[in-house]
C-alpha cells in the first residue's frame, strides 16, 4: 500500500516536472525559428533550399522553419509577438502591419545589413517603418517577392465568345453581358474571407479618386462612396458567382482553372496555385490591368499591390547575425531567380528571367508600365480600421450597406482610433 | 485539538496529490480569467494604447450593434439547440433504443459526428453547400430548380445562419442522444409493464412513464445545450467566420476577430470575453431557476 502511494506521488512529482520542462530543450544547439507561409509546393522548397545554404554556413546553430497557412499565421505570430516568445525569423507583408510591431518595439531593425542597391526600389518602400524612438524611416524588413492585382482571363473562352480584354469599364461591363448572355459566369469571386472584394473596392476607389483621400484618411470622400456604389452596380448585375460572399478563394479559383467563369480578380499569387493545382490550365491563363473608370481623376496605369513576402527580425533574437544573414539568403539573388520560375515576381532587379509562361510576362508587363502601386488598404491601415474596411467592403457585395453608408462607418471609425 | 499524526500525514499526502491539479487549475484558468478582468479595464492594442483605467470597453460593446446582433444569433443558436437538437435526440434515442443487436452500431454511427474534429467537419459541410459545386445544388438543379433561384447557403444574408445551425445540430444531436438513452436504459422494465397492466397504450406509455423518468437526463442535455450555445465558436469560425456582413456572428468569433485576429484590440476582446461571461452565467442561472423544486430535491438524493 505504501507503495502505491509513493508511485502515485512520484508520478505527480514527474507530471509536474514535466510541465515545467516542455519549455525548453536542454542541452542541444541554439536555434534559430523561421515563421513563414510558404506550405507547399515548389514555394515552400526555395524556402527549404535557402535555408539549407544557410544552415551549411552556420552549423553552431539549428534553424528550425515552420510554414503556416495564410490566416493562421497572422494569429499565431500576434500570439507570440505577446507573449514575448516570437520566431528570430518572420514572414512580414511590410506596410502598417510592420509598422504595428516596429513601434511596439518587436523587430529589430536592418538599416547595417550592407548594400541593398540590388532591391526594387518601390518594394524596400513596404519595408520601410518608424521606429517609436526617431522621426526617420528605417528599413526593418528586406523583400522577397512583390504582387499585383489584375484580371486574370481565360484565353480560349474569350477567343470563342470573340472577346477582346476590356480597356475601361464600359468594356468590362459590356464583356460581362456578353458572356452572361452566353451562359457563363463572367467573374469567379470567393469572398467568404473578405480580402477578396476588396481589390474590387480599393481599384475602383483609387480609379476614382486617386490616392490623396486615402493618403489623407478622408474615408468618406465622395470616390469611396461612389467605389462602394460601383460594386453594388456589379452584384446587381449578377457578374459573380452565385453565393460569392459564403464561398472562399479555394473554391473561386477551382471555378476559374475548371473554366466555368471567365475572369477573377486576384493578386499574383493565383500563378502559384495554377502551377500547383491546374498546371493544363496555365497556358490558357492571361492577364490585363483593371480598366480605367471614365469619369475618374486616378490614373489607369496604377497598380494595386504589395509586398508578398518579406522578412523581418526580432528585436529579442540572440542569434542576429544568424538571422539576419538568413534574411539576406530568402531575399536573395539565387532564391530571387527561384522565385520567379514559381510564377512569383522577386523583389530585385538583377534576376535572369529566362523561360517564364505567359501571363507572368504579361504581369510582369504591367508592372513595367505602371506608374505607381497602391497598398493594399489591409495592409496599409492599423489593424482596427483594417477590420472595418474589410467588414464594410463584404457588406456592400452583401447589398446590406450603401456606398455612403459603409464611408461613414470608416470615417467614424478612423475617428474613434485617433 | 491537535491533528493526530496519521491524519496530517493523509492531508499532506491529500494535497500532494491534489496539488499538482489545483496549481495547473489556477495557472491555465484562474490566472488568465484574472487577467482578462484586468486586462479589460485597460486600453492594450496591437497598435500601443496602454494600463489607463477606463469603462471605455464595455460602453463600447454596449454601444455596438454588432454586439447584439452576436447576442441574438446565440440566443437563437440556443433555441435551435432545445428547440430542435435535444427533441431529435430523444426521438433517435427511442428509436435506438428500442433496436436490439444493432443498437450499439446505431449508437456509434450517430454519435461519429463528435468524435471528427470540427475542423474537418465545417470544411467538408461548407463544400456540401457550396452554391455553385456542391451536391445539395447540384441536387436541387436536377430537381428542375433553375439556375437563378438556387440557395446561395452559407453566402446568403438570411439562409447562412441557419445552415450554420443545421450543422452544429448534425454534430450534437448524437452526443445528445447518447445522453438520453444512457436514461432510457435504466428506466427499470417492471414501469412499463405494469403501465401496460393499467391499460396504457403506446402514448401513454411515453408520456406518463419515459418522460417523467427522463426528466434528469432531459435537464443534463438542456443544460449542456445552454452553456455550449452561449460560447460557441468552432464551426461557425471555420464556415463563415461570422460572415457574410456579421449574418452568423456570434459571440466568440465577434471577440476573437475584434480582439485578437483581425482588430488586435485585446482589452475590448477582453471587454467581450469578460460580457460572454456575465451572459452566460445570466442564462444558466436562469435555467436552474426554471427547474422544479422537488427535482433538485431529488437530484441531491
Amino acid at each position: 500500500m505504501r507503495i502505491v502511494r509513493a508511485m502515485a506521488a512520484l508520478a505527480a512529482l514527474v507530471l509536474v516536472v514535466s510541465i515545467a520542462a516542455c519549455g525548453r530543450k536542454g542541452g542541444a544547439k541554439p536555434t534559430v525559428r523561421l515563421w513563414h507561409i510558404q506550405v507547399s509546393g515548389p514555394t515552400k522548397e526555395v524556402v527549404e533550399r535557402a535555408v539549407a545554404r544557410v544552415q551549411e554556413r552556420h552549423p553552431e546553430v539549428a534553424i528550425e522553419a515552420v510554414g503556416f497557412k495564410n490566416d493562421p499565421f497572422k494569429t499565431k505570430l500576434r500570439l507570440a509577438m505577446e507573449s514575448g516568445d516570437p520566431p528570430d525569423v518572420f514572414h512580414t507583408w511590410g506596410g502598417g502591419g510592420l509598422q504595428e510591431l516596429v513601434g511596439a518595439q518587436k523587430v529589430l531593425a536592418l538599416d547595417d545589413a550592407g548594400d541593398l542597391s540590388a532591391y526594387n526600389a518601390r518594394a524596400l518602400d513596404f519595408c520601410l517603418a518608424c521606429p517609436p524612438s526617431s522621426d526617420a524611416l528605417v528599413t526593418c524588413a528586406l523583400p522577397a517577392d512583390i504582387t499585383a492585382v489584375v484580371f486574370w482571363y481565360n484565353r480560349e473562352l474569350f477567343e470563342t465568345q470573340g472577346l477582346q480584354p476590356p480597356a475601361t469599364y464600359a468594356e468590362l461591363r459590356t464583356v460581362c453581358r456578353k458572356l452572361k448572355d452566353a451562359g457563363m459566369t463572367p467573374v469567379s469571386l470567393g469572398n467568404a474571407q473578405k480580402w477578396p472584394g476588396c481589390f474590387y473596392f480599393i481599384y475602383l476607389a483609387t480609379r476614382l479618386g486617386a490616392f490623396r483621400p486615402f493618403v489623407e484618411g478622408k474615408y468618406d470622400a465622395p470616390s469611396f462612396i461612389a467605389a462602394g456604389d460601383r460594386i453594388r452596380e456589379l452584384v446587381d448585375a449578377k457578374v459573380f458567382n452565385r453565393g460569392f460572399n459564403g464561398i472562399k478563394y479555394d473554391a473561386s479559383r477551382r471555378e476559374f482553372f475548371g473554366g466555368s467563369a471567365a475572369m477573377t480578380l486576384m493578386g499574383s499569387w493565383i500563378l502559384s496555385h495554377a502551377r500547383a493545382e491546374a498546371p493544363e490550365f496555365l497556358p490558357k491563363m492571361d492577364c490585363f490591368a483593371f480598366p480605367a473608370v471614365e469619369v475618374g481623376k486616378g490614373r489607369p496605369k496604377t497598380v494595386v499591390g504589395g509586398m508578398n513576402a518579406g522578412y523581418a527580425v526580432s528585436a529579442s533574437t540572440k542569434q542576429k547575425a544568424v538571422a539576419v544573414d538568413l534574411v539576406k539568403e530568402l531575399t536573395g539573388k539565387q532564391a530571387a531567380e527561384e522565385w520567379a520560375k514559381t510564377g512569383r515576381i522577386p523583389a530585385r532587379t538583377d534576376v535572369d528571367l529566362a523561360g517564364v509562361d505567359r501571363a507572368t510576362k504579361s504581369l510582369m508587363k504591367i508592372m513595367a508600365e505602371a506608374d505607381a502601386i497602391q497598398l493594399y488598404y489591409d495592409q496599409a491601415l492599423p489593424s482596427e480600421l483594417a477590420r472595418v474596411h474589410k467588414e464594410t467592403v463584404q457588406a456592400l457585395f452583401a447589398g446590406t450597406m450603401t456606398g455612403a453608408e459603409a464611408a461613414a462607418e470608416m470615417a467614424a471609425a478612423a475617428e474613434k482610433a485617433e | 485539538m491537535p491533528a493526530r499524526p496519521g491524519q496530517r500525514r493523509l492531508k499532506i499526502e491529500a494535497w500532494a496529490l491534489v496539488g499538482p491539479a489545483v496549481l495547473i487549475y489556477a495557472l491555465f484558468v484562474l490566472v488568465p480569467i484574472a487577467g482578462a478582468v484586468i486586462m479589460s479595464f485597460a486600453d492594450l492594442r496591437l497598435s500601443g494604447g496602454g494600463w489607463t483605467f477606463t469603462f471605455g470597453n464595455y460602453a463600447e460593446a454596449l454601444g455596438a450593434p454588432l454586439f447584439w446582433r452576436a447576442l441574438g444569433h446565440n440566443f437563437l443558436l440556443l433555441a435551435a439547440s432545445l428547440l430542435v437538437q435535444i427533441p431529435a435526440a430523444l426521438g433517435l434515442a427511442l428509436f435506438v433504443a428500442h433496436l436490439g443487436r444493432l443498437r450499439s452500431l446505431f449508437r456509434a454511427g450517430y454519435f461519429l459526428p463528435m468524435m471528427i474534429t470540427s475542423a474537418a467537419i465545417g470544411w467538408v459541410w461548407a463544400l456540401i453547400f457550396d452554391p455553385v459545386s456542391g451536391p445539395v445544388n447540384s441536387l436541387l438543379e436536377s430537381c428542375g430548380v433553375g439556375a437563378e433561384s438556387l440557395p446561395e447557403w452559407l453566402g446568403s444574408q438570411w439562409l447562412a445562419l441557419p445552415t450554420v445551425i443545421f450543422v452544429i445540430s448534425w454534430r450534437y444531436i448524437g452526443f445528445h442522444m447518447v445522453i438520453l438513452l444512457a436514461g432510457l436504459m435504466s428506466i427499470p422494465q417492471e414501469l412499463y409493464e405494469a403501465a401496460r397492466v393499467d391499460g396504457a397504450g403506446a402514448w401513454e406509455c411515453f408520456r406518463y412513464v419515459t418522460l417523467p423518468q427522463m426528466s434528469r437526463p432531459l435537464k443534463i442535455s438542456a443544460m449542456l445545450a445552454v452553456v455550449g450555445s452561449m460560447r460557441y465558436f468552432d464551426l461557425v469560425y471555420i464556415m463563415t467566420k461570422g460572415g457574410p456582413a456579421g449574418a452568423t456572428e456570434l459571440l466568440a468569433t465577434y471577440m476573437f476577430s475584434v480582439g485578437l485576429e483581425e482588430g488586435g484590440r485585446y482589452s475590448y476582446g477582453a471587454a467581450l470575453a469578460v460580457l460572454l461571461c456575465v451572459v452566460s452565467f445570466a442564462v444558466v442561472g436562469g435555467a436552474r431557476l426554471l427547474l422544479p423544486r422537488e427535482e433538485e430535491a431529488e437530484v441531491v438524493r
